[in-house]
């Protein structure tokens, strides 16, 4: 019993903990005291206008952008610039870009498979027996003999949502996955995103659609000149009789 | 009301008569005729052009014919290995021709490495390096490439000392020690970090390794003491640099090559042999294997092993040599070796090496080079001119190239943990590739046309021999003919080549 309880503790330890974390760009302060707990298989809405620090937030927890102030611990292991440490959270947490970023020298079956065989060393059978079952996931499994230049916006970030997956990671990081996309796709791709948070991934979404806030989150929060101005359960978040901080309320009026 | 103005406005838009009948006006006739006229005026100025050759000919009483290509030449050539003035025109070409593909072949490698070594420093963190690159770059490629080629030539080879007092490497009287035993004691220490590299417990593993080095150094040193094995002999400068040029050491193969030959060969075979299997390996089970690294020592260790069983070769137990009074002399091998006795014959007869070292020597006046490799200034001069001038464009090219890979590739990489190497291999490399593949045949088009400067400085290359051949047989149509083939021929083989590796990085889009 005593043994279980650990374990149930254990759990509910955060998975990521950022501390009084702060980030410059030159004289820049992008990143002002974040201080942000994210739960296991907690799905984390950030908004904010442009400008804001929410994608180099983000960026910051799998080292793509160095924090200069402040800890950051994922996974239980701590950030910094430990170069085995890096790895390891990088192995840990997968991530999915505006830009897709998919690699266009490579077929899309070779793009899902890399990381797994050449970080995870797995054997080309597994690696591809997974990659087929995470297309069949994302609903493209006849695409995979393809180039990512043949396929269309929306295939082509499921396709990196499924290469992220590949790695098998704990948290999934989302940058403006959306953003890119023509009005038609941005569905199919929400959908996949649904579908991965109903699962119980952890993960951390820089959206613009209010639409998959409201529905999918568990906590939004809105970011402005580098801080952390609010944050919530969508409910009250989205409501209209909640009185907001006056930025948050501005901000709102202007998408809603 | 709507039906009225769409029937008037053809009427208002188009002219109010039609001065040209329709089949003038199709766009596809139009351009049909275009052409014909254009290859009409083209076919009627080629006529005349080959008319007036003919008739200016004709008057100075030379048409144009390959038949003078048999006759004999009459001049010396510099840099022309077997080729003397008794020899015909066309053997003078194809020298010339030779001399060329010389500084064409070697220059494109050594453009290339230097190139991208460059282009590489470009990019780099360290700012002393990146500013002395970008230094190199800009001085080169701003500078005219004959002017560089007077450079070399003029400045940097007249500074040189005269051949009595040349710079020699190693420098003369060095002792050397002996490289053999070292490569072989370096080899099992390799080859035994290797075998431990997979060994959990890292006690176990750093005994092993510290155990076998102290076993190796030990012999080594016992060898020393109690055999002599290590003791240095004298060794003969290889590489001479002076006025005259550069002369390098020879390696000419012995009567052991062949047999040598077969070590190297079955040493490539199992390399490539384990390469293919540790990959097999790799993408059957996922496990990691460094095959790269283990296929370069097992073809380390046939080489190695094929220079020992060679050295293990007995020899005749007396030859005979002529010694200083020029009598017949039976002794044996290692001492006529000792005293220097050997022609070169019998030392490639009996030698126990399957190459054999023959540093550059002059002759009894210290004028010529009698054994070696000779390389002429004006040889130097061009190769250096063309594969410097040229690199200064392939760095920039191979900078562009790594900078037009997008950040977000980048990005993609770290964020799925790719190591560094990985990502530089297997994501930067091919998609820079890419990009830097087109530009760079155009340097090496550049590179191989640029080498008829070669005239400047005197260095027998092709353009250099034809002249002399046009200026004494006065055949300048048929001469210009053959340079202009030979040039194209060069250039569409290196086309070739670049189109070939070309479609190998091509994307595939929609």
């Amino acid at each position: 019993m005593q043994e279980l309880n650990q374990q149930v503790m254990a759990s509910d330890e955060p998975i990521i903990i950022c501390r009084e974390m702060n980030k410059w760009f030159g004289d820049f302060h992008v990143l002002r005291n974040i201080t942000l707990e994210v739960m296991p298989q907690e799905v984390l809405v950030i908004i904010g206008p442009s400008g804001s620090g929410k994608s180099t937030l983000i960026r910051c927890i799998n080292r793509l952008e160095e924090h200069q102030d402040g800890r950051i611990v994922v996974n239980g292991i701590e950030l910094s610039h430990d170069v085995q440490n890096i790895a390891e959270i990088r192995r840990e947490t997968g991530m999915v870009f505006q830009q897709f970023n998919l690699f266009p020298h490579l077929t899309v079956m070779d793009n899902i498979t890399l990381a797994p065989m050449k970080v995870r060393h797995w054997a080309r059978d597994k690696a591809e027996q997974r990659a087929m079952e995470l297309l069949e996931r994302v609903e493209i499994p006849e695409q995979a003999c393809k180039y990512p230049g043949q396929l269309s916006g929306g295939q082509q970030q499921r396709v990196a949502i499924a290469r992220a997956l590949a790695m098998e990671p704990r948290i999934m990081l989302f940058d403006e996955p959306t953003s890119a996309l023509d009005p038609e796709m941005i569905k199919e791709v929400l959908d996949v995103m649904k579908e991965l948070a109903l699962s119980g991934m952890t993960m951390l979404v820089v959206t613009h659609e209010m639409g998959f806030a409201r529905e999918v989150a568990d906590r939004v929060i809105f970011m402005d000149m580098g801080r952390i101005v609010e944050e919530g359960p969508p409910e009250n978040f989205f409501s209209p009789d909640i009185v907001h901080h006056p930025r948050t309320q501005e901000f709102l009026d202007q998408i809603l | 009301m709507l039906e009225s103005q769409s029937m008037e406005r053809p009427a208002d838009g188009s002219p109010p008569e039609n001065l040209l009948p329709a089949i003038f006006r199709d766009g596809r006739i139009l351009q049909g005729i275009a052409q014909i006229i254009f290859v009409a005026i083209v076919v009627l100025v080629l006529n005349n052009l080959q008319t007036r050759i003919n008739t200016a000919l004709e008057s100075t009483n030379q048409s144009p014919n390959f038949e003078f290509l048999q006759n004999r030449a009459g001049f010396d050539i510099a840099d022309s290995g077997s080729y003397s003035s008794n020899d015909r025109y066309i053997d003078a070409f194809r020298v010339g021709f030779i001399n060329t593909i010389r500084v064409v072949l070697f220059g494109l490698v050594a453009t290339t490495v230097l190139g991208i070594m460059v282009g590489i420093f470009l990019l780099s963190r360290n700012f002393l390096l990146r500013t002395i690159s970008r230094a190199y770059v800009e001085v080169l490629r701003n500078t005219p490439i004959l002017l560089q080629i007077f450079a070399w030539f003029f400045i940097v080879i007249f500074a040189l000392p005269q051949q009595q007092q040349s710079f020699a490497f190693p420098q003369e009287g060095i002792r050397s020690l002996p490289l053999m035993q070292y490569a072989l004691s370096l080899f099992v220490i390799l080859v035994i970090w290797q075998a431990t590299g997979s060994m959990r417990r890292p006690a176990w593993r750093n005994g092993i390794r510290q155990v076998s080095v102290a076993v190796v150094v030990l012999a080594n040193l016992l060898g020393l003491v109690l055999v002599g094995t290590g003791t240095p002999i004298e060794f003969r400068p290889g590489i001479y640099i002076s006025i005259k040029g550069v002369a390098v050491f020879e390696l000419i193969p012995s009567s052991l090559f062949a047999v040598w030959m077969v070590f190297v060969v079955v040493g490539a075979v199992v390399a490539i042999a384990m390469s293919r299997y540790f990959q097999f390996i790799t993408e059957t089970t996922g496990k990691p294997i460094p095959r790269t690294r283990y296929a370069l020592l097992a073809f380390a260790g046939f080489t190695l092993l094929g220079w020992l069983v060679m050295g293990m070769r007995p020899t005749p137990s007396v030859i005979p040599v002529l010694d200083e009074s020029g009598e017949v002399v039976e002794m044996p091998y290692d001492d006529a070796f000792e005293s220097g006795l050997l022609t070169i014959e019998q030392e490639l007869e009996y030698t126990r090496q399957p190459l054999l070292y023959r540093p550059p020597t002059l002759d009894r006046r210290g004028r010529n080079i009698e054994t070696g490799i000779e390389i002429s200034p004006s040889y130097l001069a061009v190769f250096l001119g063309l594969v410097i001038y040229t690199s200064a464009f392939i760095a920039e090219i191979v900078r562009a190239g790594i900078q037009a890979v997008p950040r977000g590739q980048l990005e993609a990489s770290r964020a799925l943990g790719l190591s560094q190497g990985d990502m530089l291999r297997l994501i930067i490399l091919p998609q820079a590739l890419r990009v830097i593949i087109p530009p760079l045949g155009n340097q090496f088009l550049n590179l191989s046309k640029n080498s008829s400067l070669a005239i400047a400085v005197s260095y027998t290359d092709i353009y250099q021999v034809t002249n002399t051949i046009i200026n004494q047989s006065g055949q300048s149509v048929t001469g210009i003919l053959m340079v202009l083939l030979a040039y194209l021929l060069i250039s569409l083989l290196i086309s070739l080549g670049m189109n070939l590796v070309n479609q190998r990085f091509q994307l595939v889009t929609r």
